[in-house]
């Protein structure tokens, strides 16, 4: 997968200065099994990144090409595709529903892809060490577990291309390792790569390139 | 799972205030469709000539007798009539222009007394006819004449003449298996006709032949010149009896009382029917804008499971079809319960009903049916329009 900014600047960060690498003045490529960290300071525009990117926000001037289209001609119909089986999401406020269990949450949206066997995801859970929270509803877990949640379940599907939105900003080092592992193993059975975007901190992961806002 | 979560924020108080209010406006249309059925149904047995059709005639006045005025009706009375727009029919009762006279056939002679008379015919569109028309034709190769007579000569011949003069009452059955015969006299030579009964009517007070028949011989036989009809067959709109009365009184015309009064009954009943039906139907729509503000509130409510389903990948048609099966039977579950409830209603109505001669049993009717379906169709596909233009709204993430 390609995905590349061209000219591309959010409209609500239009009045805040950029510095000259940003790539809110560059643009950038990223494609194929790169595996990239785009760092910025708090209110550059870390989050609108990720969501120009998958389609949910679209105040912007220029050009989101996903494999070369401009993403704003594309339908509904081709978003849905898009984010079950190109583009796999860890939401910076992770996007999980409260009130319903561990197991509902991961199962919801395993059984859109039927990506994994719920044998393999428990184990994904049993590596962040939350296999006893299966049946805990998520709105009691503390955020770090919450993350880890959200972690596990970006993995639930096909991917070409992971959007990774400060997926550790509440796990310790430990738990960053094993996601980060997790991340790249995923990556390369999809033969894909990620945008894994951080406040500078590369938790201890070789990037392959390295990008700014 | 994926209902679980939609619908797991719903508020039960709301939900069963809109179904009360929905299956209580449905019944109501249900049971006023019942009651009016049952109404017209023994208004239309009533109802002889067929719908809404009666014989006018002028009112014969002094003015007549001294010869200002006439009681017939003349081409231009009849098309001004036919002009009127609630008029959906206007037909002359035809005269004979000929010479007739009715008298015992030979084949009878014997077996009942003689008799012979002049008689004068009359006939009318077959579609008037209101007694049984399958022996009711004539063509020029059929000596066979067939002939209505008014139920009234008969009750005045059985329990009038006969019981005065002692002679034995005839049934209508042996009546229609007597044949006479037509005899029309012109230009010295008698053309002879077999006639029979073979109707009796309850609302044409006058002898019949067939259309066909009339033309024929009038075109042939006639020995006077055209004679205007004195009586019009009409039919008028359903609900035009104001109209229908006021031109009665405004042209002096009056039709029988019975007639009147039963096209008068029709007009009122449609008249309440009409403001009781506008009711029902207000009813329903308050009660279909409760269910959709229900509706919209149970997905205003889910707005961030749908917005994050979509999110990580769901599409809109999955959770449409969600959101459409839940409204579905939900509404399937008002509109059966609202047909049901007619059956203890008319357990409840069952003597009243029975006393003004209605059927008291309740079988849902297909025009209920009809009803029931039509608004669970629209129920469902307003609910379906609303949900998808939510769901592409919020898909669609305006930012």
């Amino acid at each position: 997968m390609k995905i590349q900014f061209d000219n591309l600047m959010p409209h609500p960060l239009k009045e805040i200065p950029h510095g000259d690498t940003s790539i809110w003045k560059n643009g950038f490529t990223v494609e194929g099994d790169e595996r990239v960290m785009l760092n910025a300071h708090s209110g550059k525009g870390k989050t609108t990144f990720t969501h120009i990117v998958v389609g949910i926000r679209k105040d912007y001037d220029g050009k989101c090409l996903i494999n070369d289209q401009d993403s704003k001609n594309f339908r509904l119909k081709d978003w849905e595709k898009i984010r079950r089986e190109k583009i796999s999401v860890v939401f910076q406020d992770l996007q999980l529903f409260d009130k319903i269990t561990v197991k509902e949450n991961l199962l919801i949206k395993n059984r859109l892809t039927n990506h994994k066997t719920e044998a393999e995801i428990k184990e994904r859970l049993d590596q962040f060490g939350l296999l006893h929270k299966w049946e805990t509803k998520c709105g009691i877990l503390s955020m770090g577990q919450q993350q880890r949640i959200a972690i596990i379940r970006s993995l639930l599907q096909p991917f070409e291309m992971m959007i990774l939105d400060e997926p550790f900003s509440h796990l310790d080092k430990e738990n960053q390792v094993i996601g980060i592992k997790m991340f790249n193993e995923e990556a390369e059975k999809n033969g894909a790569g990620y945008i894994l975007t951080s406040l500078g901190e590369d938790h201890g992961n070789k990037f392959t390139k390295t990008l700014y806002l | 799972m994926l209902s679980k979560l939609l619908f797991r924020n719903r508020r039960k108080l709301s939900l069963y205030i809109s179904f009360i209010g929905a299956i209580l406006g449905i019944n109501f249309l249900l049971l006023t469709t019942e009651i009016y059925q049952r109404i017209n149904h023994i208004l239309e047995a009533e109802e002889v000539l067929g719908k809404n059709t009666v014989m006018i005639h002028k009112i014969v006045s002094e003015q007549h007798l001294i010869g200002l005025g006439s009681t017939d009706f003349n081409d231009t009375e009849i098309k001004e009539l036919r002009d009127k727009g609630f008029l959906t029919k206007v037909s002359p009762v035809k005269l004979n222009l000929f010479s007739a006279s009715i008298g015992l056939h030979e084949s009878m002679e014997g077996t009942i007394p003689y008799f012979r008379t002049d008689t004068y015919l009359n006939a009318v569109a077959d579609e008037f006819i209101d007694t049984d028309r399958s022996q009711w034709h004539w063509d020029e190769n059929s000596d066979f004449v067939p002939v209505i007579m008014p139920k009234v000569y008969m009750t005045m011949l059985n329990h009038g003449f006969a019981q005065s003069y002692g002679m034995p009452k005839i049934s209508e059955g042996i009546a229609k298996s007597i044949l006479f015969k037509i005899e029309i006299d012109y230009k010295g030579k008698t053309h002879k006709f077999t006639g029979r009964l073979v109707g009796f009517s309850q609302s044409i007070n006058s002898i019949l032949v067939p259309e066909s028949f009339m033309d024929f011989c009038n075109e042939r036989y006639a020995v006077k010149d055209k004679i205007n009809p004195s009586q019009l067959m009409v039919q008028f709109d359903e609900g035009a009896y104001g109209q229908f009365s006021d031109l009665l009184e405004e042209k002096r015309m009056e039709i029988q009382k019975s007639q009147f009064d039963l096209a008068k009954l029709k007009s009122i009943l449609n008249m309440v029917i009409y403001f009781i039906g506008i009711e029902a139907l207000l009813i329903i729509i308050l009660a279909i804008n409760g269910i959709t503000l229900y509706s919209e509130l149970v997905i205003t409510r889910a707005m961030y499971e749908i917005r994050t389903l979509l999110r990580i990948g769901y599409g809109i048609n999955t959770i449409l079809m969600k959101f459409t099966l839940y409204f579905f039977l939900r509404f399937l579950i008002i509109v059966v319960a609202a047909n049901l409830l007619v059956f203890p209603e008319f357990a409840f109505l069952g003597p009243k009903i029975k006393q003004i001669g209605m059927n008291p049993d309740y079988q849902i009717s297909e025009l209920s049916i009809i009803i029931s379906v039509s608004i669970l169709i629209g129920m469902v596909i307003l609910n379906y329009i609303g949900t998808r233009i939510t769901l592409v709204r919020t898909g669609k993430e305006k930012s």
